[in-house]
């Protein structure tokens, strides 16, 4: 039987699914190396005074 | 072809043509078993309010939070039910939830990670109800939120048990429901006891557990199976060449195409799973989840390879090497008894069974939450306090667990289609109104509930009632998915026609949320009132 695929499959199994596979693990790869931390804009408790409301500290994360 | 040509009858309760006795195997679940209950013990000290009972006080770090993900989703429907379903479809079914599910974990951090660790810190937000509830802001959204949670866990948890009593009573000296109760006992205790820190531990635990008895199952199987991987193709190809073929591809496969394509839905849709999904509120620090991704698709990647056992048996039962027992569902337990060493399969099976463990935990803990959190707390406004929360949980769970149990001994059904089936009911509702709608401004409430309503209606009786006529969908189509296709649909279209808190509508820090970026850009503005700061100190 002439062996056309990776391991003697008579489909290409193998082929595909590292394909797939590969594109996923692209996929991960791209949303780790994209991702950044969340800004974070903080407002003081109201506890603090009747002005704090207003207020707004940039937190960069 | 139908789904029930597809997916045998399953002999709940009965022999699965597999004679497997050892004392290796009773050892390893003894000891895994006590491992489980000092882990509940430890957690139980930080059990002090519904925060940390229900979303781990968010402390989870990387690794766990990556592990549990995963762990919450490969199953004993995944490890027992797609190696048996996958024996009798061969490699593209395989393929096709080998790569789509890892691909689903990707997309549900893509969709959600970031949004809805920031909607846990700002809002307190612990579980999906609370996601709908605070995107559409309509009390019936998070009342079908609630229905969904608990009827998918009812079905998922079912098929859940049913398998923990299969392999239990492969190990154990006892029967089916003998099993099946013991395995009650031990899951339950270690989630009422230690809540959701006990079952992310256990979950991380059990995810390394699930990676390592997956390299050894395909490995023994590979180099033990008489003539090795040559042999089972030349087997297959010459008895059976179709098993090898691509139905998508337009080939003369055996799997329906309705089914293929069903599976697709399923893997899709993984971001419309609460168990999955709701661990993103749990993660200490959103920078966390940048690797996150990356370490559950890659870990789910390596499970499959307990599915490398499919081909094996189907060719080890062709070639007359192993005898057929007649039931799919114990191509794995019997592709390692007749080809791996007794220490091994002890392991693997145990492996298995903190699968099913670790899947169970998750559902358990979180329709605990959908009744003690989302209705009394949320819903109903009661003003319970920590010592109550925790009690109401902690009294809801076991009433979860014998329920779910009580319809894993007595349901006539088919661990495949039901495990599907609860799949759907989760994804016809939270899948449109948390991964959809919170990257999607124009997302009404009418078109929620609509959506949802038609979704959830569609899957207990295409998915369920199907099942009670003994009626069959064309092509292999499962029941469930198509529903939460059609559901979307609705979902899309009311709300392109409706205009009931859509973006312009909602608070200012929910529309902060939405317009995070899924991996970066966006920012967020916290305040915290006086009682939320006095409760956290607490």
């Amino acid at each position: 039987m002439k062996m056309l695929y990776l391991l003697g499959f008579p489909t290409p199994v193998l082929e595909i699914y590292l394909l797939l596979a590969g594109s996923v693990i692209a996929f991960a790869l791209y949303f780790a190396l994209t991702f950044e931390d969340v800004d974070r804009t903080e407002t003081a408790d109201r506890t603090e005074g009747p002005e704090d409301d207003e207020q707004v500290t940039e937190v960069s994360g | 072809m139908t789904a029930s040509s597809l997916a045998p009858l399953q002999t709940w309760g009965g022999e699965i043509g597999v004679e497997y006795y050892s004392q290796t195997a009773v050892l390893f679940l003894v000891i895994f078993s006590l491992l489980m209950i000092g882990i509940g013990i430890v957690a139980s000290r930080y059990q002090t309010n519904q925060e940390e009972y229900f979303a781990a006080g968010r402390r989870g770090g990387l690794i766990v939070i990556a592990l549990s993900m995963f762990a919450s989703i490969q199953s004993g429907w995944g490890m027992i039910g797609v190696t048996g379903t996958g024996s009798l479809l061969g490699p593209e079914y395989l393929m096709l939830v080998a790569a789509g599910t890892p691909f689903g974990f990707v997309l549900s951090y893509w969709l959600l990670g970031r949004k809805m660790r920031m909607l846990g810190e700002l809002r307190n937000a612990m579980t999906a109800p609370d996601a709908m509830y605070y995107r559409f802001e309509d009390e019936r959204v998070r009342l079908l939120g609630i229905a969904s949670v608990i009827l998918g866990s009812m079905g998922y948890l079912a098929a859940q048990y049913a398998a923990l009593g299969i392999i239990g009573a492969l190990i154990l000296p006892v029967n089916f429901f003998e099993a099946l109760l013991i395995g009650l006992v031990i899951v339950g205790f270690y989630t009422v006891v230690g809540g959701m820190l006990a079952a992310i531990w256990s979950d991380a635990i059990q995810g390394a557990m699930m990676v390592m008895g997956a390299i050894l199952t395909a490995y023994f199987i590979i180099t033990n199976y008489p003539g090795g991987t040559d042999a089972m193709v030349s087997t297959i190809s010459t008895q059976q060449p179709e098993f090898f073929n691509f139905t998508l591809l337009g080939m003369d496969g055996i799997a329906g195409i309705g089914l293929l394509l069903s599976v697709i839905v399923i893997q899709l849709t993984v971001a419309g799973q609460p168990h999955a999904t709701t661990k993103f509120y749990m993660i200490k620090d959103v920078s966390l989840l940048k690797w996150g991704a990356l370490i559950t698709a890659f870990s789910y990647m390596l499970t499959a390879l307990y599915w490398v056992a499919a081909p094996f048996v189907r060719a080890g039962i062709l070639s007359g090497e192993i005898p057929d027992p007649g039931n799919p569902d114990a191509a794995l337990p019997l592709a390692l008894v007749e080809f791996a060493p007794d220490i091994v399969v002890a392991f693997v099976l145990t492996s298995v069974i903190a699968a099913i463990m670790s899947t169970s935990n998750g559902f358990l803990n979180m329709s605990s939450a959908a009744v003690v959190h989302d209705y009394f707390v949320e819903h109903l406004d009661r003003d319970l306090t920590d010592g109550q929360e925790v009690l109401y949980g902690r009294v809801t769970t076991i009433a979860i667990l014998a329920a779910a149990g009580l319809l894993a001994a007595t349901f006539p059904g088919l661990i495949f289609v039901l495990g599907a089936a609860g799949w759907a009911i989760f994804a016809a509702v939270i899948f449109p109104c948390v991964a959809i709608a919170y990257n999607w401004k124009g997302a009404t409430a009418e078109g929620a509930l609509w959506g949802s309503l038609t979704g959830l209606g569609l899957t207990l009786v295409l998915a369920y009632g199907v099942e009670y006529l003994s009626l069959s969908l064309p092509m292999g189509i499962l029941g469930g998915q198509l529903a939460m296709v059609i559901g979307y649909v609705v979902f899309v279209a009311v709300s392109l026609v409706t205009s009931t808190n859509t973006y312009e509508d909602l608070d200012p820090d929910i529309q902060e949320i939405m317009d995070l970026g899924r991996t970066r850009g966006g920012s967020v503005s916290s305040r915290r009132m006086p009682d939320e700061r006095a409760s956290d100190d607490d």
